[in-house]
């Protein structure tokens, strides 16, 4: 294989290494989604720049060149291993996903009852404090919820500067229930 | 340095046509129109360069090689896709998230279990994710209720797949 095409293939490899180390790890641990997903980076990241690093041996460009391409393949391969970080909370943490499973395993039709008995705010609340909870986002003390880190607030403001800048609003739209959906 | 150049180049043009576009007018299909707007630049890009041949590509500062095109055309998917799964926490308010900004505003004193329910209704939670899939087709309204499309059932399966392989329960 000529090696510019070694190079152009190199933040697939890492990724394809990622998915199937992430998978591995995920199954064999059972209890540590997060951490099967930091291996899986990892290694693909590893892969990344080994195969990059080889192609560019092989290559006659220059070094700037080389650079760049190396550059090219770890941005490459991170907004990868990012999407499929999100790729895997989707099915994880996804309402819409949530929603649709239930209208599949209900044989493929529900209404808005049938719906809310099986998936319901009081839920999600429950789930997502738990969660919150269990990362250490969040503490409990004397039956109030502090912050724990700082972290999921900082994304929250971010994500709150790009609403306003993009959909000039700070929170969504409500659809209550008086509304047809 | 050319796909360097050209691959961070396509991502910036694709975003400034996105933040003008969208603050001029909200387009009804935002995914779609997300992947149109970040695919086009690179597509197009090595489309002409491939048209026009090495000489002609190298004469006017273009790519020249396939590999070089690939290069491009992956950095970008790979942006485009990163973008438009976080777009989705930008679209939709993400529970974790307002659940952790009340609890940081209501400081050290803290917040009640009672005070975050009243932020997770129904109303913000649920109903808005079925308009969501409704004017996304995955599902459609019928019979009073809403049945699942070929679409959402492809959607399910997919994730479905991933989620065996791993092993993992239902999630939400």
């Amino acid at each position: 294989m000529p090696p510019a095409w070694i190079i152009a293939l190199a933040p697939l490899a890492g990724q394809m290494a990622n998915c199937v180390l992430q998978v591995i790890v995920f199954r064999l641990r059972r209890n540590g989604l997060l951490r099967s997903i930091i291996i899986g980076f990892g290694a693909g990241g590893i892969v990344t720049v080994t195969v990059t690093a080889c192609g560019n041996r092989l290559s006659a460009d220059s070094d700037t060149d080389n650079l760049a391409r190396f550059l090219v393949n770890m941005l490459t391969f991170g907004a990868l291993g990012y999407g499929y970080f999100h790729f895997i909370n989707l099915g994880e943490t996804a309402r819409r996903i949530r929603i649709l499973r239930e209208i599949v395993e209900a044989g493929g039709w529900l209404d808005e009852a049938g719906l809310l008995r099986r998936y319901n705010a009081a839920e999600i609340l429950h789930v997502r404090l738990a969660r919150l909870l269990r990362s250490r986002q969040i503490t409990a003390r004397n039956g109030r919820y502090v912050l724990g880190s700082p972290t999921m607030v900082t994304m929250a403001r971010m994500i709150g500067l790009l609403k306003r800048l993009l959909l000039r609003r700070e929170r969504e739209r409500i659809v209550a229930r008086s509304e047809p959906v | 340095m050319r796909p360097l150049l050209w691959g961070i180049a396509c991502v910036a043009i694709s975003f400034a046509i996105h933040i003008i576009l969208w603050r001029w007018r909200l387009p009804e299909r935002h995914t779609r129109i997300l992947l149109i707007l970040f695919l086009a630049p690179p597509f197009a890009l090595a489309g002409c360069s491939l048209i026009v041949g090495r000489h002609y590509a190298a004469a006017l500062r273009l790519l020249v090689a396939p590999a070089e095109c690939f290069e491009v055309v992956l950095f970008d998917i790979a942006f485009a896709l990163a973008y438009i799964i976080t777009y989705s926490a930008i679209e939709a308010d993400s529970p974790s998230l307002v659940l952790t900004t009340a609890i940081a505003d209501a400081g050290p004193a803290g917040a009640l279990e009672s005070d975050l329910v009243k932020l997770a209704s129904d109303d913000v939670l649920i109903r808005p994710r079925i308009a969501d899939l409704l004017r996304d087709q995955l599902v459609i309204s019928h019979d009073a209720g809403f049945a699942i499309t070929a679409k959402g059932r492809r959607l399910v399966r997919i994730i479905l797949l991933a989620r065996s392989l791993m092993g993992a329960g239902k999630g939400g």
